[in-house]
């Protein structure tokens, strides 16, 4: 009883004085502790209207009444409505036209007189009215409510009086309690709603320890996990969890948002069945139910991302076709001369045989025929032969070209594909490098070649032994190293020299010149290309000599 | 061999096939293959050399390379349509991408072939290149005919012909063209007669072949004596 009254907060203290002394007074009459108890527990588990009922129940059969309700009085005291109606009185006022209701304005002598005096009003009952009672409930110096019995057989006492002060005070203060969690009960199944059926994941973390608080529906399906599961997981298992989205690079993105500005950045994640998507996160220090956290707005971009990372691969894609297809066209362009004068020849067959069959025809027809397919058999010779004489199409545009960087432009060109098949491609640079002096297309597209060359020799290979090297170095006599090395099957020493003859290929489907074409321009660049000596089962190395760019060594 | 030559020397026309093609190598070796296989042949180094020249107007076909200097034998195709030339066209090439051949087909070559190419398939091209070639013709010379038959028409004649072909009903004609249904009915016995018909269906079957001829009634320089 103590603890109801102690939620009474400063209401008036004289009254409040008054009915202490009361209470402790009547501790011992059992009835009215009964009630008091009976609300006590009501006060929980009831809705606020039930409850003022049920103390109006209460004080009903405290007071020997027949009915009784609250009316609120407003502020300009211009309104007095009923709120709330014993039982008795609801069913009463169901019965009876005259009875007022829920919501009407009151009327009546005795509530008036309440509350103009702002003090309990007693009406003797008699044949025309049933004795009344009126109590009103004061806070902060103002009449707020008032609550009145009535019906009573005798008259009510100073005892009655007292009683339904007591109570109306202690039922107020709780009901005062309870209107206001019901609100706030409310908003917070109204911010819950929000919190849930948000678009984006969003996060709650303690600044201090980075542990989450608490997390939205959204977060749930984003990551896959349920919120129990969520909550024993560390940043490292929702993410990619290699540098630069690893635990410690989470935390330092937390301890900056939580020091400085908020902070917004994309996020390699990784959901429950280990996927790995894109998210963007916004992290932000908030103060929440009046502590300091840390907020996380976690949104899926992985569609986004996925349409960035395609368009990125096309570009590189169409770079590559560029430059592999000015070898192709060479080769397309050799297989075209090539084919005319092997048609000749097989249509030339066939018309002498035919011209042999025709009994009429002269002798020297055919031979004639002969010696056009013996040209045309040179004729073929003769462009093969031209696959190794320096390019004639086109000119040289020599400029001096950086090593670095050339090799790094191949490794843009082919990172994709080596990513793809999961072969490492490794870099092996030397400071101070020179320069060398060449077109810098044709230098590409020979360290291009020989790249997709190594790239296709380790793609078949077990895991471990997915590996390129590209190792760049300077080499005797004013030139520059360049060697492409893959650890692949390699190839017998007799072959070593067959590489660089047209036609030659190990490739299905290959056309057997790539490596002639790459001779034919290093060594119009005054270089030189070959196979290095292998060693059994290393795999197969190519080296590239050119001369140094003497300006610049 | 000698047999599938033998009923080309003893036809009414022996077929021509023309060869374009820059390369002498080729060009050489396929006239005489050609010619030993019983076809007319005539050669020439470039598109250009192919269009001055006069072609006669038997069965022949056009054996084409595509990779020809200034104007590419798919130039050259196009050209020809535009002419109304009615030469079958077999594509040679050196070096043949997809969607080139793709081009040459979708503009009715009969065949795409990738040099070197063996002599069954150049032969086999050639002689299906040869028959469209007839088709063509046969189906020209039946519209000549039909054509021929319209024209022999009154102007008034192709007015109740149109109107027939319609579906128009003699009644309606006769009040359409404001003759009598009798007249109506005499001009109908004599399309029928001209165009040597004995069923409505095949005169608009007939009709139809030639549609715009019709349009053209009372075109001056049009109308025949009936």
């Amino acid at each position: 009883m103590l603890t109801l009254l102690a939620h009474g907060g400063n209401v008036c203290t004289e009254d409040r004085v008054r009915l202490r002394q009361r209470l402790v007074e009547d501790s011992l009459d059992e009835p009215i502790l009964r009630a008091r108890l009976r609300l006590a527990e009501l006060s929980s588990s009831l809705s606020l209207d039930d409850f003022l009922r049920a103390t109006l129940n209460e004080v009903e059969s405290l007071t020997s009444s027949s009915t009784g309700y609250y009316a609120i009085v407003q502020e300009n005291k211009a309104t007095v409505a009923v709120t709330t109606q014993s039982t008795n009185a609801l069913e009463h006022a169901m019965a009876s036209v005259g009875f007022v209701g829920v919501g009407e304005p009151l009327d009546g002598e005795t509530a008036t007189k309440c509350i103009e005096h702002r003090r309990p009003i007693v009406r003797t009952g008699s044949s025309r009215h049933a004795s009344e009672l009126a109590v009103p409930i004061l806070r902060n110096e103002r009449i707020v409510a008032l609550v009145v019995v009535r019906g009573n057989p005798g008259n009510y006492t100073h005892r009655d009086i007292d009683l339904l002060s007591l109570f109306a005070d202690l039922t107020w203060d709780i009901a005062e309690r309870k209107r206001a969690e019901e609100a706030l009960r409310a908003s917070e199944t109204n911010y819950r709603e929000v919190f849930d059926k948000a678009n984006d994941g969003v996060l709650i973390h303690d600044l201090e320890t980075g542990e989450m608080l608490d997390a939205n529906q959204k977060i749930f399906e984003i990551y896959g996990y349920t919120p129990e599961e969520m909550r024993k997981l560390k940043i490292s298992a929702i993410s990619a969890n290699e540098p630069p989205y690893s635990q410690r690079d989470a935390i330092a993105w937390i301890r900056k948002a939580g020091r400085e500005q908020p902070q917004l950045f994309e996020w390699l994640a990784r959901d429950r069945n280990g996927r790995l998507f894109w998210v963007e996160v916004s992290l932000k220090r908030a103060k929440i139910g009046g502590v300091d956290r840390l907020l996380g707005i976690v949104r899926d971009i992985s569609e986004r991302k996925n349409a960035e990372n395609e368009t990125q691969r096309l570009r590189e894609t169409l770079a590559h076709v560029t430059r592999v297809s000015t070898l192709g066209e060479l080769a397309a362009s050799l297989a075209h001369e090539l084919n005319q004068p092997l048609a000749a020849i097989l249509t030339n067959t066939h018309a002498a045989l035919r011209v042999m069959r025709s009994t009429q025809t002269p002798q020297e027809d055919v031979e004639e025929i002969l010696a056009d397919i013996a040209a045309d058999g040179e004729r073929a010779g003769e462009i093969i032969r031209r696959i190794r004489e320096p390019l004639r199409r086109g000119q040289l545009s020599v400029e001096p070209l950086n090593i670095d960087d050339l090799i790094s432009d191949i490794r843009t060109l082919v990172r994709t594909d080596a990513l793809l098949a999961g072969i490492a491609v490794e870099i092996e640079g030397e400071p101070n490098l020179p320069q060398v002096t060449g077109d810098r297309i044709q230098i590409q597209q020979v360290l291009l070649n020989l790249m997709m060359n190594a790239l296709d020799a380790v793609r078949t290979a077990s895991p471990e032994r997915r590996r390129v090297q590209v190792r760049a170095s300077s080499a005797e006599q004013d030139m520059v190293r360049i060697e492409v090395s893959d650890t692949g099957p390699g190839m017998p020493t007799h072959t070593r020299e067959s590489i660089f003859e047209p036609f030659f290929t190990t490739k299905p489907g290959g056309l057997g010149l790539g490596l002639t074409i790459c001779r034919t321009l290093i060594e119009a660049h005054g270089g030189h290309i070959y196979a290095k000596d292998p060693s059994p089962g290393d795999g197969t190395t190519l080296v590239v000599l050119l001369p140094a760019d003497r300006s610049t060594a | 061999m000698k047999s599938d030559t033998d009923h080309l020397r003893a036809g009414v026309s022996t077929p021509t096939v023309f060869v374009v093609d820059d390369d002498p190598s080729v060009r050489k070796s396929l006239r005489r293959l050609l010619t030993a296989c019983g076809y007319r042949t005539r050669t020439y180094g470039s598109a250009q050399d192919y269009l001055a020249d006069d072609h006669e107007t038997g069965t022949a076909c056009l054996v084409l390379d595509v990779r020809l200097p200034d104007l590419s034998g798919l130039d050259l195709q196009k050209a020809l349509a535009e002419q109304g030339s009615e030469f079958p066209i077999v594509f040679i090439t050196g070096h043949g991408d997809i969607p080139m051949s793709v081009r040459a087909m979708k503009s009715g070559a009969i065949d795409f072939l990738a040099k070197p190419f063996s002599e069954e398939a150049l032969l086999a091209a050639i002689e299906q290149a040869l028959d469209e070639h007839r088709r063509r013709m046969s189906q020209q010379a039946e519209l000549a005919s039909v054509r021929q038959k319209l024209l022999s028409l009154s102007p008034r004649e192709r007015q109740v012909l149109k109107h027939v072909v319609a579906g128009r009903l003699n009644k309606q004609i006769s009040a359409d063209l404001g003759i009598a249904m009798r007249t109506v009915k005499m001009h109908r016995a004599s399309i029928m007669e001209k165009l040597q018909v004995r069923t409505v269906p095949d005169l608009v079957r007939m009709a139809e072949r030639v549609p715009r001829l019709l349009d053209q009634e009372g075109a001056p320089g049009r109308s025949t004596p009936a």
